[in-house]
């Protein structure tokens, strides 16, 4: 086992340029499914939250039940949907970056909603009350709950950004482990442990947690200072 | 305290704002982070869907390169086990299909998802097992060393138990020794199917000191790391032939008609044939586009 | 801003919360809305603010109906200001917080600076303006949301006890703000409590309520010396609430004593004795008063502008509202024994 280690370490210490290419792209594909799922899933949970309608608990039982969503399985469901005979075929998107963007997108926004629901949930309706009190309009006053929260939304960010960058069933699926354009560091280790290469998959997966460490720190980091603020 | 307020707002605020820049950038500019330079081409792609086993001896990577210099397409090698590659090539989500299993890709262009079926190069499968070879399979044709392994029904044998090209052998070699697979995956525990690929299928193999049938690729990869041996590697039965075909679904068929000539061209086929000396010690097919595939 | 509910009806869920409610607070008034815990206050005042809409019955201000949605309403709703109980702070400062509503509202600038400063002052919360919400006490944050309220100029402001779980002194400081303001601003308020003395300290109208509905409503004074129900006499507290065992004639019995009243009263029923129209004395009175007792005084405790002393006569308790100076004059303490007399015109017959 030690060896193995050494060896991996000293693959990263060469700094291999095929290795920075993925580790790049890596993390420019899951922050990019963060950032597009964040966008849409945070305004949707804000939406679920704050009405009351029929089958909202049952909504939110969903929204949570699909966090065990398989990664292979959505991957499979979006392969349906972006191959040449699917729906979206046309598009062209199969076997893209911009695929694994949209799989993983999917995959991190019953997490994104879920999360974001408790998180809005735990405010209480204490904050709102007080803003209609002062005159809010009710879409003034939901952007005040929101911003009530602000800290925890990194956590909200990061545990996506987790899912996303952690996964590999998506990744393989819909983007299909090209070399030099979709391969990410799951799908390079998924390849490296196929082929018998070890020391490669371990080090592929050192540059993983450096990548989610650093992306730990950022968000911490700003969540700390928005908590100055 | 009115001052240091407003600062501490004017702050927030701007810190807000540039945050809110930098994301627009990375959502604009990750594209672009996304895809190396090299992939950025105005070329179409094209795109070939191969098998894991053929992947993972690395021949494509040594095929990419010189074909990419040589027409300028870039070339995007997906690999899956057989089945899914066909898959693909059914769907038109690829352009090429590179596989190596005679009654799926016979299937395949029958059912006019394929123009034709091309085969160009071979090497064998061989059913690999431990040292001791508990099961003296080691001086037997394929066919009777399986048909010894069913009768004994002891010794564990592992199987793919997948859509791989492996697979599909190693069913079409029960059937060509008088058995039939389904009764021989339902026939007891020494028969353990796997559902891995073919690396860790060895891997396991090693573990349980069973027998397995692999393809040669795979099998000089992982040669030093487990204590597996070849014990059945002759007979026609064993030949491995790989086949390109363009699919008749392709919005490239320039280039895949380039690749299928390449493949069989002089130089692609020295290329192919010299392969595997420095890695493996041996070369690791046998070009045959030329001269035929044999039957298999 | 006169504000009016006219025959609300409110449902939370199973729960019925209003069932007709009529309230009526005219212009520049302060209002207190009382009743037990679970009366409708609480609903009333979100009604009032516009917060929730009944689901029957109407909401006037100025004596016309308020707007059903859109801009109109919004701008109807900013004519109201509301604190909650226990209010809920926003992230940041007291300055940040009381600028709230003020911000919300497009205000910006000079303008914004100069009413955000005003209301700090008036709260006396320009030293704490730059302080962070979570380091604030509780009367800090009470007076934060107060001067947030105020910051955006109500028409009227609406106060959900706001006296609740204060220390005497600061309760004493809010109410003082809260009689300011309307004093000095002319702001309507619509107060919500539970506590009498809360309400004879702000308010100089008052609407008694019980489980949704309005069970009296006028000046104080009136309503609380004047109780046309047992609840209102009993809510009022102090009120000397009596069973009649039997009467001869206008002669009631009550326990050990024999009350004069101005009417025969049925056995069963109640009568009742404000307790500022019974007075204590020394010695035997001499006056014109029928009813006059002897008794011994169990206990005293502050209410309104005196004390109220409760004498035992008899073993039956009657509560008398006594000054400050007679208290100390007479040298009346728990334990004493007194003279205890009121007139006839003073029993009022209950249901």
């Amino acid at each position: 086992m030690a060896d193995l280690f050494a060896e991996a370490l000293r693959r990263i210490a060469v700094l291999d340029r095929e290795v920075v290419e993925i580790t790049v792209r890596t993390l420019a594909i899951s922050a990019c499914a963060t950032l597009v799922s964040c966008a849409v899933f945070v305004p949707a949970a804000a939406a679920v939250h704050f009405r009351r309608f029929w089958g909202k608990n049952l909504l939110i039982g969903v929204v949570q039940t699909m966090y065990s969503l398989p990664t292979v399985l959505i991957g499979l469901l979006v392969y349906l949907l972006l191959s040449r005979s699917g729906p979206l075929g046309g598009l062209g998107l199969l076997f893209t970056p911009e695929a694994i963007v949209i799989g993983q997108a999917l995959l991190i926004a019953p997490v994104i909603m879920g999360l974001s629901i408790a998180t809005l949930q735990g405010v209480g309706p204490g904050v709102r009350d007080t803003a209609l009190g002062l005159g809010a309009s009710h879409l003034r006053a939901d952007l005040a709950v929101i911003l009530q929260a602000r800290h925890a939304w990194a956590t909200v960010v990061l545990m996506a950004f987790g899912r996303a960058v952690s996964e590999v069933g998506v990744a393989m699926m819909v983007g299909g482990n090209i070399r030099g354009y979709t391969r990410t560091l799951t799908t390079a280790i998924s390849l490296g442990v196929g082929r018998g290469d070890n020391a490669e998959a371990v080090a592929l997966g050192i540059m993983l947690l450096v990548v989610a460490l650093a992306v730990t720190v950022l968000a911490t980091a700003a969540g700390r200072l928005s908590r100055g603020a | 305290m009115q001052v240091s307020g407003t600062v501490r707002r004017l702050s927030a605020r701007s810190a807000a704002r540039s945050t809110l820049a930098l994301l627009v950038f990375c959502l604009v500019a990750a594209p672009a982070l996304v895809t190396d330079a090299r992939a950025q081409t105005t070329s179409p792609r094209l795109r070939v869907a191969t098998t894991t086993s053929l992947y993972d001896t690395g021949l494509w990577e040594a095929l990419e390169a010189v074909f990419e210099a040589e027409t300028a397409i870039s070339l995007d090698i997906i690999y899956a086990g057989t089945g899914r590659a066909l898959e693909w090539g059914m769907h038109g989500d690829v352009d090429v299909v590179v596989t190596h299993s005679r009654s799926q890709e016979a299937a395949f262009v029958a059912a006019g998802h394929g123009v034709e079926r091309i085969p160009f190069a071979y090497n064998h499968f061989l059913i690999a097992g431990p040292a001791a070879d508990p099961a003296r399979l080691a001086s037997l044709e394929p066919e009777a060393a399986l048909q010894a392994l069913h009768a004994a029904a002891r010794f564990p044998f592992v199987s793919r138990g997948d859509d791989s090209g492996t697979h599909t052998r190693e069913q079409a070699l029960w059937r060509a020794a008088g058995l039939d697979p389904a009764a021989v995956r339902a026939s007891g525990r020494w028969y353990v199917e796997a559902g891995l690929g073919m690396g860790p299928t060895l891997a396991m193999a090693a573990q349980l000191g069973a027998y397995t049938l692999t393809d040669v690729g795979t099998f000089l990869a992982y040669r030093h790391d487990l204590d597996l041996v070849p014990i059945v590697d002759r007979g026609e039965a064993l030949r491995n032939v790989y086949a390109v075909i363009v699919c008749t679904r392709t919005a490239n068929s320039a280039g895949a008609d380039r690749l299928a000539a390449f493949l069989c061209s002089a130089g692609g086929q020295e290329l192919i044939g010299e392969f595997g000396r420095e890695k493996y010690g041996q070369p690791l097919f046998t070009p045959c586009a030329a001269a035929g595939c044999g039957s298999d | 801003m006169e504000l009016e509910l006219a025959g609300v009806h409110h449902r939370y869920g199973d729960n019925q919360s209003l069932r007709g409610l009529d309230l009526r607070v005219a212009g520049g008034e302060v209002h207190a809305v009382m009743g037990p815990t679970g009366c409708g206050k609480t609903t009333a005042l979100r009604l009032a603010g516009l917060l929730a809409r009944p689901a029957a019955g109407e909401v006037r201000f100025d004596g016309r109906p308020v707007p059903a949605k859109g801009r109109a309403r919004l701008g109807a709703r900013r004519r109201t200001a509301m604190v909650h109980q226990e209010p809920a702070l926003l992230r940041g400062t007291v300055r940040h917080n009381v600028a709230w509503g003020l911000r919300a509202r497009g205000v910006r600038g000079a303008e914004l600076a100069a009413r955000t400063d005003a209301a700090l002052a008036r709260l006396q919360l320009a030293d704490l303006a730059h302080r962070n919400h979570d380091q604030l006490s509780g009367g800090e944050r009470k007076r934060t949301a107060l001067a947030a309220a105020l910051a955006v100029q109500p028409e009227i402001l609406l106060l959900d006890e706001p006296l609740s779980s204060t220390h005497p002194a600061l309760r004493q400081r809010l109410r003082e703000h809260i009689t300011a303001i309307n004093r000095d601003l002319g702001v309507t308020i619509l107060v919500a409590t539970h506590d009498i003395q809360d309400a004879l300290a702000l308010a100089g109208a008052l609407t008694v309520m019980d489980q949704g509905v309005a069970v009296q409503a006028g000046p104080v004074d009136e309503v609380l010396h004047q109780p046309r129900c047992a609840f209102v006499a009993e809510f009022a507290g102090g009120a000397n609430l009596l069973r009649v065992d039997h009467s001869d004639g206008a002669v009631c019995r009550v326990g050990g004593l024999a009350i004069q009243a101005p009417a025969p009263l049925a056995p069963g029923s109640f009568l009742s004795i404000p307790p500022g129209h019974v007075l204590i004395g020394l010695t035997e009175p001499v006056t014109s008063a029928r009813n006059r007792f002897q008794g011994t005084i169990t206990a005293m405790r502050p209410f309104d502008y005196g004390f109220l002393v409760t004498v035992a006569c008899a073993g039956t308790p009657i509560a008398a509202v006594v000054t400050r100076g007679s208290v100390d004059e007479l040298g009346l303490v728990p334990g004493r024994d007194v003279w205890l007399y009121f007139k006839v015109s003073a029993v009022r017959s209950l249901g």
